[in-house]
């Protein structure tokens, strides 16, 4: 009788920022190993080494409407649709990140510093003036990232509360009435998307659905249904996971004092800093799924074509081999690159974007509130180790007298 | 790979059919990448300087496809 296989994904962490012990049992097995998902088995690649050779290899499909793609959740399987680029593979994939790689070059993405700055500026002058507490989430890491990815898109920042609360539906599959909740606001996203492009249409502005709209939408390059999935995925790629990053990255410097005022002190380490948790936190958490197209030789394993592989970037970010002391966060480390935005042709195409705010946000916050403590013990904080983004979205924080002015 | 190799003894090279645009070179060396408006990589000059072979290193292993390659040119 077959051995049974470990259950994926794993969500019992002890310490909120370690994978699960039983995960870790299974990163033994590099480089990969196979696991049950709730829809079969697959393949789960534990290795640094491997998940980069494997992300990059043009044996591996991102195409979900493949029979046996491997999800995490049962599902009903669906075509791809046109438009949803993170879902398809070679030219066609190519085309969608070709129109899009302009709008994130980092020329474009370095050119809303100082907006980004300002907007930082405006709300910890905000918490500043309402006093401690505070829930860092919801006075910094939601509105941070939300204006950013607005101002990006072309989105009136005035909607912002309205696709927040539409946006978190679609990350929390486990709770109760998860489908409809995420059908409805889905529904509501695309609404609202479909017309704003007929405004865009009208009154274009410096954006990126403005530019989208003109150069690909009026030539007949893309279709209307197709350009607004490409742009209701970027805005809900983007949105939760940065402002994740970081509430989450401020968690775990408060949790560890001497990085936090490392960071604070020394700002040549912030960009090495922001990669690090980045790696430490690895907020993606259950990995990015794939299937082989033809057979793919793995160490002394076979991935059989028609085999689900799910890449972990978590276990290859904790890959000892490539990182010493894996699961230390050191904002000190320069290390090979992490695995939390991907590799290979479908790194994520917002990580300009996602790098750069985080950068920003750090730097303001630190700057702004150098004595910024928790308000609460670390066992009182609430991490969520069930939801597809890893985190937590309430951190209670405070801070003494010691407030600095903004930056000119 | 040496980070030994003096001014000129290194050669930069990039695949720009292979080149998926991301832009993590420019982001991680932006003293030898830049990139068109297309987003395509811009390599500024194939010899980096010796206080820039470690930032070519680097920016070949964050390149998402190895698109960037770095050969020891022999003396």
């Amino acid at each position: 009788m077959a051995e049974q296989l470990p259950a994926y994904p794993m969500t019992d962490r002890t310490c909120p920022y370690d994978p699960p012990a039983g995960l870790l049992d299974l990163q033994r097995q590099a480089p990969l190993v196979k696991v049950q998902l709730p829809t079969g088995p697959a393949w789960l690649v534990t290795s640094y080494d491997a998940a980069r050779t494997l992300l990059d290899d043009p044996r591996m499909s991102s195409d979900m409407g493949r029979e046996g793609f491997p999800t995490l959740y049962r599902q009903k399987m669906r075509p791809v649709l046109k438009g949803s680029f993170m879902r398809m593979d070679g030219e066609e994939h190519a085309f969608y990140r070709t129109m899009l790689a302009g709008e994130f070059s980092v020329k474009r993405v370095a050119a809303m510093r100082p907006e980004i700055e300002q907007a930082c500026d405006q709300l910890l002058d905000e918490m500043i003036r309402q006093g401690p507490p505070a829930n860092l989430h919801e006075s910094y890491g939601i509105p941070v990232s939300s204006s950013s990815i607005c101002r990006f898109l072309g989105v009136p920042y005035e909607d912002a509360e309205f696709f927040t609360t539409h946006l978190e539906a679609l990350f929390d599959p486990h709770r109760a009435g998860a489908p409809e909740r995420i059908a409805n606001s889905k529904a509501a996203l695309s609404a609202y998307l479909d017309e704003l492009v007929t405004r865009k249409q009208k009154e274009p502005g410096d954006d990126m659905i403005s530019r989208l709209v003109a150069d690909y939408l009026v030539p007949g390059k893309v279709d209307r249904p197709e350009l607004l999935l490409t742009s209701y995925l970027l805005l809900a790629a983007g949105h939760e996971t940065t402002a994740n990053m970081i509430t989450t990255g401020t968690a775990a410097l408060l949790m560890h004092p001497e990085q936090f005022a490392l960071v604070r002190d020394e700002p040549k380490l912030l960009r090495g800093a922001v990669e690090e948790l980045l790696r430490y936190l690895s907020i993606f958490q259950f990995g990015i799924t794939r299937i082989a197209t033809e057979d793919i030789r793995v160490g002394d394993q076979t991935v059989a074509a028609g085999e689900g592989i799910i890449v972990s970037p978590l276990l290859g970010n904790r890959d000892e081999s490539v990182y010493d002391d894996p699961h230390t966060l050191d904002v000190r480390r320069r290390g090979r690159p992490h695995l939390s935005f991907g590799h290979g042709p479908h790194l994520c195409v917002g990580h300009t974007l996602a790098r750069i705010e985080l950068q920003i946000a750090f730097e303001r916050l630190l700057t702004r509130l150098p004595d910024l403590r928790l308000a609460v013990t670390e066992s009182e904080i609430p991490f969520r180790t069930a939801t597809l983004v890893f985190g937590t979205i309430d951190l209670p924080v405070t801070w003494g007298e010691r407030t600095e002015g903004a930056s000119a | 790979m040496s980070a030994q190799a003096g001014p000129g003894r290194v050669l930069l090279r990039v695949d720009t059919g292979a080149c998926c645009r991301s832009g993590a070179c420019s982001l991680v060396a932006p003293d030898l990448f830049d990139q068109g408006d297309d987003g395509k990589v811009l390599l500024k000059t194939p010899h980096p300087p010796a206080d820039l072979i470690e930032a070519a290193e680097e920016a070949a292993d964050y390149c998402p496809v190895s698109a960037i390659q770095l050969e020891i040119l022999p003396e």
